[in-house]
């Protein structure tokens, strides 16, 4: 089961890479934009750990990746009371007049696709319509 | 979007023998806990405790045929999973507009 199920998305901003390097890893401005209050509990390097306060409590990501300006991964939990951790994973790049970032949430594979091959292949229902769903989700993200 | 049983269902396919147990159901049902149990390095109590677990996660049905319970899959669940997914991608998608919208505000 080595496969990851991710949801990728890109866009354009015109701002330069440093001013997006510091909005994505700056607690003030990440509550503007993310929406949940952030605390860099340790520094922001690898290993560091930062807690998005949320109404019932809080969950605790941990930087798996810090390489300014162009590289920023953690571990979080998707959602309040999910039992899996997703990594997130922003990178920037400098463009003509601004930057693209590209941020994919990965880590979905509880959800098993090689299970869903072996079932989709066998009955062409259920599994395989989640599976397909999940497909284009991944696929879409390339048209963007 | 969370539910008691979409919480049930990640919790059931948080685990690889979960996981395990699934496809194999996937490939042949109904089965025993029993003929389960002698393809899985466990207990057949071993076994059906996975198997409630994907039971009340909706991932598995129970006929009661004969003297034992056979387990079926069920995959229908599934769809509430890859429509989650859609959630978060959407969730992604307004984050990066607010992200746009506050940097390009920004005469910095």
């Amino acid at each position: 089961m080595n496969s990851t199920i991710a949801v990728s998305r890109t866009l354009t901003i015109a701002a330069s890479i440093e001013r997006v390097w510091q909005a994505i890893t700056t607690p003030a401005e990440i509550a503007d934009w993310l929406g949940m209050e952030a605390v860099i509990i340790d520094d922001l390097a690898v290993g560091g750990r930062m807690r998005f306060v949320v109404e019932d409590g809080g969950d605790v990501a941990i930087f798996t990746t810090v390489e300014p300006p162009t590289h920023l991964a953690y571990h979080w939990t998707p959602e309040a009371g999910i039992p899996i951790l997703t990594l997130v994973t922003f990178r920037l790049e400098a463009t003509e007049g601004g930057t693209h970032i590209t941020v994919t949430e990965a880590g979905f594979e509880a959800l098993p696709s090689d299970l869903g091959t072996t079932v989709s292949t066998r009955n062409g229902k259920g599994w395989g319509m989640a599976l397909d769903g999940i497909a284009k989700l991944v696929q879409g993200t390339d048209d963007e | 979007m969370m539910n008691d049983r979409t919480d049930h269902l990640f919790a059931a396919l948080a685990d690889p023998t979960r996981r395990q147990l699934l496809t194999t159901l996937a490939e042949n049902s109904p089965k025993t806990a029993t003929q389960l149990a002698e393809v899985f390095p466990m207990t057949r109590q071993g076994v059906l405790k996975h198997l409630d677990i994907l039971e009340e996660a909706g991932l598995v049905q129970i006929q009661p045929i004969g003297r034992e319970k056979r387990y079926s899959l069920t995959p229908d669940p599934l769809h509430d999973v890859s429509a989650w997914i859609a959630e978060l991608g959407a969730k992604w998608d307004e984050r990066l507009l607010r992200l746009k919208v506050l940097l390009e505000s920004d005469p910095d």
